[in-house]
């Protein structure tokens, strides 16, 4: 099996190195041809006042913003070439340092709500799928209706209203420690609770009335050893690649949910950046992000080799 | 059974340990602290401390004074300047005793050091900056600065928060070195920053001791909460103790103002600054560019209505281009644009512009009386004040099509002159009385092509750049008063909202100011 993930990786690496060269190219581009002058945006921020054409110029110059796109881009990749991703119009720091400072906290809170909504959503799935109409299905539906129609901002500002103003235990905002993590993590995980629950739910329906579960059970398997151990393992493959673009997302940044809880993550400040027509972070975070969003699916690739070994380079998938 | 009654026991055992977890993480909340003599004030800002001027006026002294009328004074650091009749060289007499907060002196050395730092390092793209030349010591106290050519607002720059907040020479590595960026945060205010954690917070300690006697905060906790609503429920919830200070205009939402109010543990105090939200006019495409039409737009919008309904009379409506209360704008007193409908009625009337059809809006040509409102995203209370308009505009038979674009998109659209009406503020006021002159109405100086402007308003303003003569000054923004130039709105107060265990805010005299030495927190 592990002799099998040289081979996967080999055959992953190009496309992965194409999608984001073109992710950084794309970036680059659709901000550069976006109209609005980060000159001007920026020295209207740092000032508040509105810039003379002169200063404008001369901000321009400093940062070789009148050069022709090409000659910027191409001014970019060498430095990326050179371990460098070039430094923020608007805060005057390296790109890489700008996002190395915000990464681990929207990294810590991907991880803590996706792990939530695992928990949550697999559990419930799984019940509701091994006792379907029973009230355990229909709190699930419940749930997952509500997951997919309420908008995580409302419901982040609710559970400020409630657990922070009127019972007054958990910190309206903040980073740190466990207590600041809580109501982000519910917040941003009660979305995806919802599409793991469902997922979960249809895929261990089709796999409960699978030939092989009834064989099982007329085994005398215990119903726990069935659920877990076969019918699970085989349901849980559309679960894995819908949780894998999840964290993908999430580890992309999540604004709404930062905005809201002064959570440090890179979401706020790409969102900022992308207003100032920052260029240089535009361009690094969306390769950084890309980056990562790549490691991922390789990652759940690799993950479905261990769950289903029909998966691997050249198995058989029809058995 | 039995088995079912286990498991129900396990699952209530589970709920009491998360509930527990709960409650007790809750315990280590944030809340204003005053233990062991230590006052802490909690303070929310939507961005990180780094680019908060208002913050950072805490923690550094600007190179000149400025008072509420934005005219450059002595300050902490200098206390005279004198210029040269070619406009070409500056001599500034410095304090003597100050110490930067790791002990640097303030004399000559550092104050060359500072500004040929800001000639030719990370602000070398400041206009005024780039007009420096050389700077020389010319003895411990004095230093001498002079200038590729005049510049009128040199010494005017000199005393911008934004731009002239002076950072000790050893801020930089290696210390002394005039290009480098700014590793820490080391000044000459009555604060010194501990601790920073970028996009976070900063944790600032009082410098200077206080003197005995006074219970004032010795500390200061910067917290970033991006989200405006989310920071009133920090404060609501005790979390914070102050909001909308540490930004000029403050992020504080008008709508929330009433319910801040109601609640007993909350202060909510305004401060006008004289800078007002205006709609920018495009004065020549369009219907807007007959005089006629603009004035009667100014006269059909009601704006005690639109400040008393929207904005909880959070603000003070906008009469004039700015305000008739500064000495460089008096000449504007008597000459507001006060809510006429009938006038503004007659005024579209006489320039031909007829109501024909069922509708209600007016004709001429066959063409109907049209307006594009470009509205930049972020601006405050953009949406409801945008509504507003055009209600009352229909009511004169004007249509106006709102128009909600991205700033950096809203902006191009006004380097074409691509509108009728576009939502701004009067930019630089009042520290920089000349703001909207040159950034709007002078021709080739700003960056609003379809602003008013002529060949006899370049001259006013060039003259009172010149002469920074208040009448000067007066006299241009007079001429755009009376050119209706802009339909101004409201004045943008600055709210702050505050715990009542805090005593002893006040405003600062500049809209970019912050002083929060004075402050104490009650137990």
């Amino acid at each position: 099996m592990a002799g099998d993930i040289p081979i996967l990786l080999a055959r992953r690496m190009p496309w992965a190195l194409l999608t984001i060269f073109l992710a950084s190219i794309l970036a680059f581009s659709i901000m550069y041809f976006a109209p609005g002058n980060p000159a001007e945006i920026i020295l209207t921020q740092e000032t508040g006042n509105e810039p003379t054409r002169e200063a404008v110029l001369l901000f321009m110059n400093n940062y070789g913003l009148e050069q022709p796109f090409l000659k910027q881009y191409a001014a970019w990749m060498t430095n990326l070439f050179s371990g460098s991703l070039g430094i923020s119009l608007r805060t005057g720091d390296p790109v890489l340092e700008e996002f190395t400072a915000r990464f681990p906290a929207t990294f810590i809170l991907a991880v803590t709500a996706m792990s939530f909504s695992l928990v949550v959503g697999i559990s419930i799935g799984v019940l509701s799928a091994m006792r379907p109409r029973s009230s355990v299905d229909i709190f699930g539906n419940f749930i997952a209706s509500m997951g997919t129609s309420i908008p995580s901002f409302w419901l982040a500002l609710l559970l400020i209203l409630v657990f922070s103003i009127h019972l007054d235990i958990l910190p309206s905002f903040g980073y740190g420690g466990i207590q600041h993590l809580i109501l982000p993590t519910v917040a941003l995980g009660f979305l995806q609770i919802s599409r793991i629950l469902r997922i979960t739910r249809e895929s261990m329906l089709d796999a409960l009335s699978e030939d092989y579960v009834f064989e099982a059970y007329a085994k005398g398997l215990k119903e726990r050893e069935v659920v877990v151990k076969h019918a699970f393992r085989n349901a849980s493959v559309p679960i894995v690649t819908q949780a894998g673009l999840d964290i993908g997302t999430l580890l992309g940044g999540t604004v709404i949910i930062e905005q809201i809880f002064g959570w440090p993550g890179i979401g706020n400040f790409l969102l900022t950046s992308v207003m100032s027509r920052d260029y240089p972070v535009i361009a690094g975070f969306v390769l950084l992000i890309a980056l990562i969003f790549v490691i991922v699916n390789i990652f759940v690739d690799v993950l479905y080799v261990y769950i289903d070994p029909r998966m691997k380079p050249g198995g058989n998938i029809n058995g | 059974m039995k088995r079912e009654s286990f498991t129900s026991l396990k699952l209530l055992a589970l709920f009491c340990l998360v509930g527990c977890m709960i409650i007790t993480a809750g315990c280590v909340g944030q809340s204003a602290q005053t233990e062991d003599n230590v006052q802490t004030l909690i303070v929310a800002g939507p961005a990180d401390f780094d680019s908060r001027v208002e913050m950072k006026m805490n923690v550094y002294d600007v190179f000149l004074g400025i008072n509420a009328d934005g005219k450059p004074i002595p300050g902490r650091l200098v206390s005279s300047w004198n210029e040269s009749e070619d406009g070409l060289t500056y001599i500034f007499n410095l304090n003597k005793g100050i110490e930067f907060h790791d002990g640097t002196q303030w004399n000559a050395s550092s104050a060359a050091w500072f500004l040929k730092w800001c000639s030719q390092g990370p602000r070398k793209s400041d206009i005024a900056f780039s007009k420096i030349s050389n700077v020389l010591e010319v003895d411990n106290d004095t230093i001498q600065v002079t200038l590729k050519e005049p510049y009128g607002a040199f010494i005017k720059s000199l005393s911008s928060e934004s731009t002239s907040q002076v950072i000790a020479p050893t801020s930089v590595e290696p210390a002394w070195s005039t290009d480098e960026e700014i590793v820490s945060f080391i000044g000459t205010g009555k604060f010194e920053v501990e601790n920073y954690v970028k996009a976070q917070s900063a944790e600032l300690v009082r410098h200077d001791p206080t003197s005995d006697g006074e219970t004032l905060i010795n500390r200061i906790s910067y917290r970033v909460i991006p989200d405006s609503y989310a920071s009133v429920s920090a404060l609501r919830a005790g979390d914070v103790d102050i909001i909308g200070v540490a930004d000029h205009h403050s992020t504080v939402p008008y709508e929330q103002i009433p319910q801040m109010m109601s609640d007993p543990n909350i202060i909510v105090e305004k401060q006008s600054y004289g800078r007002y939200q205006v709609v920018e006019l495009n004065c020549y495409e369009g219907p807007l560019s007959d005089i006629r039409i603009r004035e009667a737009i100014n006269l059909g919008l009601d704006r005690d209505k639109m400040v008393k309904e929207l904005l909880a009379s959070a603000a003070e409506p906008a009469y004039s281009v700015v305000s008739p209360t500064y000495p460089w704008a008096s000449s504007l007193a008597g000459t507001e644009y006060t809510y006429d409908p009938e006038k503004a009625k007659n005024l579209l009337d006489q320039a031909g512009w007829i109501v024909t059809g069922t509708d209600g809006i007016r004709e001429k040509d066959g063409k109907k009386l049209t307006l594009t409102y470009i509205v930049p995203q972020g601006e405050a209370n953009s949406d409801s004040i945008a509504v507003y308009i055009q209600s009352e505009m229909k009511k004169i038979g004007i249509e106006v099509d709102i128009l909600v674009l991205e700033s950096g998109a809203a902006g191009e659209e006004r380097q074409k002159g691509n509108y009728d009406m576009y939502l701004h503020h009067s930019s630089g006021v009042p520290s920089l009385p000349e703001g909207p002159l040159t950034g709007k109405y002078h021709s080739t100086w700003g960056s609003w092509p379809a602003s008013y402007h002529d060949a006899e308003l370049d001259q006013l303003i060039e003259t009172a750049i010149a002469t920074g003569a208040d009448e000067d000054y007066s006299a241009a923004y007079l001429y755009i008063q009376e050119k209706y130039a802009c339909m101004p709105l409201y004045d943008i107060e600055k709210i702050a909202a505050y715990r009542n265990s805090v005593k002893g805010f006040t405003f600062p005299s500049s809209i970019y100011g912050l002083d929060l030495s004075t402050v104490s927190i009650e137990p």
